[in-house]
């Protein structure tokens, strides 16, 4: 269960996040949307303690990561898998050496476990045989596939997705999607998702937040979401611009 | 203009402080963590194989120069068998550890804040946190363990060329007589002068890598940002480097004096 109270960020003079709270149980896969720039990402950083908040606290299964240091955050994260909305794949390491990073880095494995899991992971997001391949000679969706093999090769708790179909074809956004799914179903993690991708949330999600201002807007469940008639909700859902609103 | 001097000062301070703070973790972490023996000699080969052609080349004509220019100023007072003496102990104590320093600062010190840097702005650092992996573990403490072994190898070799390059000088350009060069370089250089350099060079590598890896960890968004760090580094570190090589000369020569 990952929890955020009264969670307030700022950078600079400008308040991105100004007292949001969240509640996600075990096993749910949520999304929280908004429009481009309104913190969902930095929200989601600060769920994994990569930002800490100016106030308010995140609690993952009660334990109250927003006061912990780095090394404290470090056996929390065990529990966390994260894909990053490039990626971010260590680019002098080949595929293989990526998804194994997690698994040496644990010290507990032997190379034939870690050959093995490696190949396991890469099967479940559809790239067998991708492994001694290097970052640059993977297209966009396989360089994703790959981040999430090296999120979940060793069995974290809660996945959670950082825009995860941004700069994609419809198509392999789609497959990408499915994917999500398929590793929430199988894995059975929790699954946070930040998109501003409406069809990603139609598939994957349960329920949904919507951030709006540095604030939570909206909370409910997938269906709530596509049925309301707030204004802005109904807006954002339909990809509707304001006319009293110039938007670039 | 004293705004601009009041912000000025506190940026220096706090990047001092964080200075500090990095290297207290990267304490921290030598005694808790245990480093990856592959990652260290990885780094020593990158900082050390790779920059050795630089550094000798730098020693050797280093070496030549300035026993050119000590001869023609020592042959009007007939000192001229002095000349190689002079090299020698300006080679061991200052010239050796500063020029293979300022070029290595050039080099690896730039090297690891672009490195740094672009992982910083391609998130590849907060992957590496959300992995269980500390970046100082990871990412700094090699590179320290690394420029403080492979910098005194460096300037170890860079001293021994820039006196065997100025006594080919000597020899074969200046033809000063071999024998009183060589008895006068060795009765005026001392163990504490070879010492001097090599302790210094240990000081150098510290500060040029926890400059370059503090750079790269902290630097600003894009492109941009990378570019800025990468500057940054190499005039911090060689400021740094020539600042404290002046203390060092008074403490070292106190310290060692007697030996």
């Amino acid at each position: 269960m990952i929890e955020a109270r009264q969670l307030v960020k700022g950078f600079g003079r400008q308040r991105v996040l100004d007292g949001v709270s969240l509640r996600i149980e075990k096993g749910e896969a949520v999304a929280i949307i908004g429009r481009s720039g309104c913190g969902k990402s930095v929200l989601l950083k600060h769920l994994i303690g990569l930002l800490q908040p100016d106030s308010g606290e995140v609690l993952v299964n009660g334990e109250n990561i927003s006061k912990m240091d780095e090394r404290s955050l470090l056996q929390v994260r065990r529990r966390f898998g994260m894909l990053f909305q490039s990626a971010a794949l260590f680019d002098s390491m080949t595929v293989e050496e990526n998804i194994a990073f997690p698994l040496r880095r644990d010290g507990k494995w032997t190379e034939a476990q870690i050959a093995e899991k490696v190949q396991e992971a890469l099967e479940m997001v559809d790239l067998p045989g991708a492994g001694p391949k290097k970052p640059a000679q993977l297209s966009g969706g396989m360089r994703k596939r790959v981040g999430l093999a090296r999120a979940i090769v060793y069995r974290p708790e809660i996945v959670l997705y950082d825009e995860p179909t941004t700069g994609l074809d419809p198509v392999v956004a789609d497959s990408i999607d499915h994917l999500i799914l398929r590793v929430c179903e199988r894995l059975k993690v929790t699954t946070v998702v930040v998109t501003h991708d409406m069809r990603s949330v139609r598939t994957i999600a349960q329920r949904a937040f919507m951030l709006h201002q540095g604030r939570m807007y909206f909370t409910g469940t997938t269906a709530e979401l596509f049925a309301s008639q707030d204004p802005i909700v109904s807006r954002f859902v339909q990809g509707i611009s304001d006319p009293k609103e110039l938007v670039f | 203009m004293y705004e601009a001097a009041r912000r000025w000062v506190n940026d220096a301070l706090e990047g001092l402080g964080n200075i500090g703070l990095l290297a207290v973790e990267i304490v921290r972490s030598l005694f808790t963590v245990r480093v990856n023996s592959r990652d260290i000699i990885n780094q020593i080969y990158f900082i050390g194989v790779k920059s050795l052609s630089v550094v000798l080349i730098t020693g050797a004509f280093t070496g030549m120069v300035l026993c050119a220019q000590t001869a023609f100023q020592f042959h009007k007072v007939k000192m001229d068998t002095a000349t190689l003496a002079v090299v020698s102990v300006s080679m061991c104590a200052e010239l050796g550890p500063v020029l293979s320093a300022l070029m290595v600062a050039g080099r690896v010190g730039a090297a690891m804040a672009a490195e740094l840097g672009t992982m910083r702005v391609t998130e590849q650092i907060d992957a590496l946190r959300t992995l269980a992996a500390h970046p100082v573990d990871y990412l700094v403490v090699p590179r320290i363990l690394g420029t403080l072994a492979a910098l005194p190898l460096l300037t170890g070799m860079s001293i021994t060329i820039g006196i065997a390059a100025g006594m080919f000088v000597a020899v074969f350009l200046m033809d000063i007589d071999p024998v009183y060069s060589w008895y006068n370089m060795l009765k005026h250089t001392g163990l504490s002068d070879v010492l001097q350099g090599l302790i210094k060079s240990v000081f150098f590598g510290g500060i040029i890598s926890l400059v370059g890896c503090y750079k790269g960890l902290t630097c600003g968004e894009g492109a941009e940002g990378v570019g800025r760090a990468t500057t940054e580094s190499v005039v911090i570190a060689s400021i740094g480097i020539l600042v404290s090589n002046f203390f060092l000369t008074l403490t070292l020569t106190r310290l060692l004096e007697h030996l």
